[in-house]
């Protein structure tokens, strides 16, 4: 499943479901929806590059181009023709009757706002899809990741007043600690001999954060050739061995430091490369109101799917990676 | 790690913003970077222009429109295949339009075009000038109406053809629709 780099290939296919290569959050989203509630039964999908008007092959061919092709679900005008819509999500929503449906209208209004009128926010799912194609990440990887996210949110669509007050109670969290600074101080106080750091498995986006910030300076925590590691545990029945560091939970004597303070002890420099992702779990700590396909509420989700045993996302996304 | 995957990301794009910084920078001492000021006859309103030549790094656009590298208003980057983008920077409600801008990059390749292959000129039809998206008789040039940006090649769509205009020419197409902005727009308050 990779790449067609130009038409004439396209003839060995039949019943294709087909998007441009580096798809946005419409094109995906829109996939997701022709996929799970269309009648068609594609056997294939395909992510290419093209040249104008690609129409009439498409129709030929049985192809459905989404965000390509000229067709009803690209958005992408020639000489004035092509949908009427900003986005591809939106003719595909209307086409399946989806457009007010609960379980997907959220999804569809936000893949067509930020198709549209672009990001908020810097955590924002959009942005974190085009940053990872410029991470080197293939097309199947991003789609995968991006249509169990859209799993979930459809399992748990009926309990949207339930994820809000979680993500509230997670935010309590989010303030509670960072713990790079302990980390930081660890490695620069050789004598703690610490052997593993041990995270909760219900770790919030800031414990994460941290271990990131950790691995930005250098520190390997998940290799497990290196005397120091990391491993998560059920916090209320795990038994502290010789040489483990808690983190996010556990009497171990070490301060809960907010990020912003670590940074300024630790005099890190400004504009270096874990700036941004400072700059949102601060945001994340100091703002009242989230939206709901950021970062901090996609794990919050995660986080209460798993917690609760809710919904049935199981690998949909799996299936139809053909 | 799913999260932890998710904040490698945010960690990667500022890695590359720091990248391009030491790109842009570096840029303007080679020369490969030309900041161009345009101001309004009561000189109330200034546009500034960054226009990028050489340089295959798209964040060096983003750059050019931060704090960094100075708020430019409108950016024209070349890179070293020839593809060519123009972006705009939202201020406030305003964002310049780039209207006139793909009317005259249209017209223009549409002539390069016939030049090339010995025949007459494609006249474009007045409405289509404008229009969003491609026009098939200057198809290297893709109008993004709602962010304002014009697109000669990209990531999603890297098979589309190059513009036969020069970088001076498509700067000269630019700085023109600015001046006319700022003649008939500029000395007004609003």
């Amino acid at each position: 499943m990779k790449e067609l780099t130009n038409t004439q290939k396209i003839d060995q296919a039949n019943h294709e479901l087909v998007t441009h290569c580096n798809p946005h959050i419409d094109e995906l989203v829109g996939m997701y929806l022709e996929l799970r509630e269309g009648t068609t039964n594609y056997q294939s999908l395909r992510f290419t590059s093209s040249n104008l008007n690609l129409k009439k092959q498409f129709e030929d061919l049985n192809i459905t181009g989404i965000g390509i092709g000229n067709g009803e679900h690209d958005e992408h005008k020639v000489d004035g023709k092509g949908s009427d819509a900003d986005s591809a999500v939106i003719t595909i929503a209307q086409k399946l009757n989806l457009t007010k449906d609960p379980r997907y209208s959220g999804m569809v209004n936000y893949a067509h706002t930020n198709d549209s009128k672009g990001a908020t926010i810097s955590g924002e799912l959009g942005t974190l899809i085009t940053q990872m194609y410029y991470q080197g990440k293939s097309e199947e990887e991003v789609m995968k990741w991006v249509f169990e996210i859209l799993d979930r949110d459809v399992a748990l669509s009926n309990r949207s007043k339930e994820r809000k007050s979680f993500l509230r109670q997670q935010r309590g969290n989010m303030l509670s600690c960072s713990e790079m600074e302990t980390i930081l101080d660890t490695f620069n106080h050789t004598d703690k001999k610490v052997k593993r750091f041990v995270l909760p498995g219900s770790f919030t986006i800031n414990d994460v954060a941290a271990v990131k910030l950790a691995q930005t300076f250098g520190f390997n925590l998940f290799n497990t050739n290196s005397h120091t590691r990391a491993i998560f545990v059920n916090p209320f029945t795990y038994e502290p061995k010789e040489g483990d560091l808690c983190i996010g939970f556990g009497q171990d004597g070490f301060a809960h430091l907010s990020m912003e303070k670590m940074v300024k002890v630790l005099r890190l420099p400004k504009n270096h490369n874990y700036t941004l992702v400072y700059e949102y779990i601060h945001g994340i700590n100091s703002r009242s109101g989230y939206h709901p396909y950021e970062l901090a509420s996609l794990l919050s989700d995660r986080i209460f799917e798993k917690n609760m045993g809710v919904g049935n996302s199981k690998t949909f996304c799996g299936q139809l990676m053909l | 790690m799913w999260a932890a995957d998710a904040l490698k990301v945010m960690i990667t794009k500022q890695k590359a913003f720091n990248r391009a910084v030491s790109r842009f920078y570096a840029g303007k001492a080679s020369g490969d970077v030309k900041i161009v000021v345009r101001s309004s006859k009561n000189k109330q309103r200034k546009i500034k222009i960054a226009i990028i030549n050489g340089i295959d790094d798209v964040q060096v656009s983003s750059v050019a429109m931060s704090n960094r590298g100075g708020l430019c208003d409108i950016v024209l980057l070349r890179n070293t295949l020839g593809y060519t983008i123009i972006q705009t920077r939202r201020n406030g409600t305003f964002r310049f339009n780039l209207g006139n801008v793909i009317r005259n990059l249209r017209i223009r390749e549409a002539r390069a075009i016939a030049v090339e292959n010995e025949n007459e000129p494609v006249i474009i039809p007045d409405d289509l000038l404008y229009v969003e998206g491609t026009v098939s008789a200057a198809e290297a040039w893709y109008y993004h109406k709602p962010v304002e940006s014009i697109l000669n090649g990209s990531s999603t769509h890297p098979d589309v053809k190059k513009t036969l205009l020069s970088l001076p020419a498509v700067s000269r197409i630019l700085t023109e629709a600015v001046e006319y902005y700022l003649s008939r727009y500029g000395n007004n308050k609003k």
